[in-house]
């Protein structure tokens, strides 16, 4: 009960943390957050302050990403030394960096958006109507504007962390 | 702030968006049943241990323990005979102990008379006949009186001198 808590409480944050640091690899940002949570498991121990857990779950995320990346690159050990160590360096990201890094791109994706589509994001996210609402108004069902919302917040995701990558490299 | 909250809601929504099935779930559940298999395989190993240690106890504790009689008996009866009879000693307590010491020589008392050694020396007589035997009690009345072929008896008259008396 308490593992459920603490997941519904720091899954989508730490998987946030982790396309940061990966630079908008989400298959590597998965992989790492699935060791991240293994090693959560296995080293769990009581914190006083919630600061200092974030804390400690990013630094295990961070070398769980380092092993993946070692893993990954065995073959290039040599080269391994120079970028590993670059790579977790780089990815030393507080919280508030991340979702502000995140927000950011998001925002800067939202404006990049045709103007319909803008507006069905701000109908459903800022105005906060319903999806019938929205429906009603654009005369359409509501199976087409979930439809509409999920095509373009896949859009969205995808030009995050393209953007995410790009910055990386 | 509701820009922040709103912001915040699309871009949970935006990165879960096309996420594979469940994933989520699904990495609760494996994540879950690797913690059930850890703290299972923790609760074996202490279990393990705990049977470990007792089974070493009771191992030790069956080494150390004295044997039984009635399981001795009938070892010691069927050994073989041994040729030769084991005899064990003790020390006796010190206040048992009779020792000897050599006297100084003030210690010794002896007596400082001398020894008269008195001996005889054989040879010195020979055998008289009647006569002469008659002749040495001359002084005195007296019979000789055969009484068998090899014997003779000397017989004075005066019961006195059967006694004896001083010679001249």
């Amino acid at each position: 009960m308490a593992y459920r808590t603490f997941y519904d409480a720091y899954f989508d944050r730490l998987l946030r943390y982790l396309l940061v640091v990966t630079g908008g690899n989400e298959e590597s940002a998965r992989e790492v957050l699935q060791l991240t949570l293994v090693r959560v498991v296995r080293h769990a121990k009581i914190f006083d302050a919630e600061e200092k857990f974030w804390s400690w779950l990013t630094v295990l995320a961070r070398s769980a990403l380092a092993d993946e990346t070692r893993k990954r690159r065995r073959y290039f050990a040599f080269l391994e030394k120079f970028t590993l160590h670059a790579d977790i360096e780089s990815a030393v990201w507080n919280d508030g960096e991340v979702n502000g890094k995140l927000r950011a791109l998001l925002e800067r994706n939202l404006k990049s958006l045709p103007s319909d589509e803008q507006k069905l994001v701000g109908q459903k996210y800022f105005a906060r109507q319903s999806v019938r609402e929205i429906a009603d108004e654009q005369q359409t069902t509501e199976k087409a504007v979930e439809s509409k919302l999920s095509r373009v917040r896949k859009k969205l995701k995808d030009a995050v962390l393209a953007e995410l990558n790009k910055e990386k490299s | 702030m509701e820009n922040k909250t709103d912001n915040e809601q699309l871009l949970n929504d935006v990165l879960a968006e096309a996420s594979p099935a469940g994933f989520r779930e699904a990495l609760l559940g494996e994540t879950l049943r690797l913690a059930r298999r850890r703290r299972h395989f923790r609760q074996t190993r202490q279990t393990i241990g705990i049977l470990g240690a007792f089974v070493l106890l009771a191992i030790l504790g069956w080494q150390n323990w004295p044997m039984q009689p009635v399981v001795s008996k009938p070892l010691a009866e069927k050994a073989t005979p041994e040729n030769y009879k084991l005899v064990r000693t003790q020390p006796l307590p010190e206040n048992a102990v009779i020792t000897t010491r050599q006297f100084s020589e003030t210690q010794f008392a002896s007596s400082i008379a001398p020894v008269v050694q008195v001996s005889t020396t054989g040879g010195g007589f020979r055998r008289i006949n009647d006569d002469e035997l008659l002749a040495l009690v001359s002084g005195k009345p007296a019979v000789l009186i055969r009484t068998g072929p090899h014997s003779e008896e000397l017989v004075f008259a005066n019961p006195k001198d059967q006694k004896g008396f001083p010679m001249n």
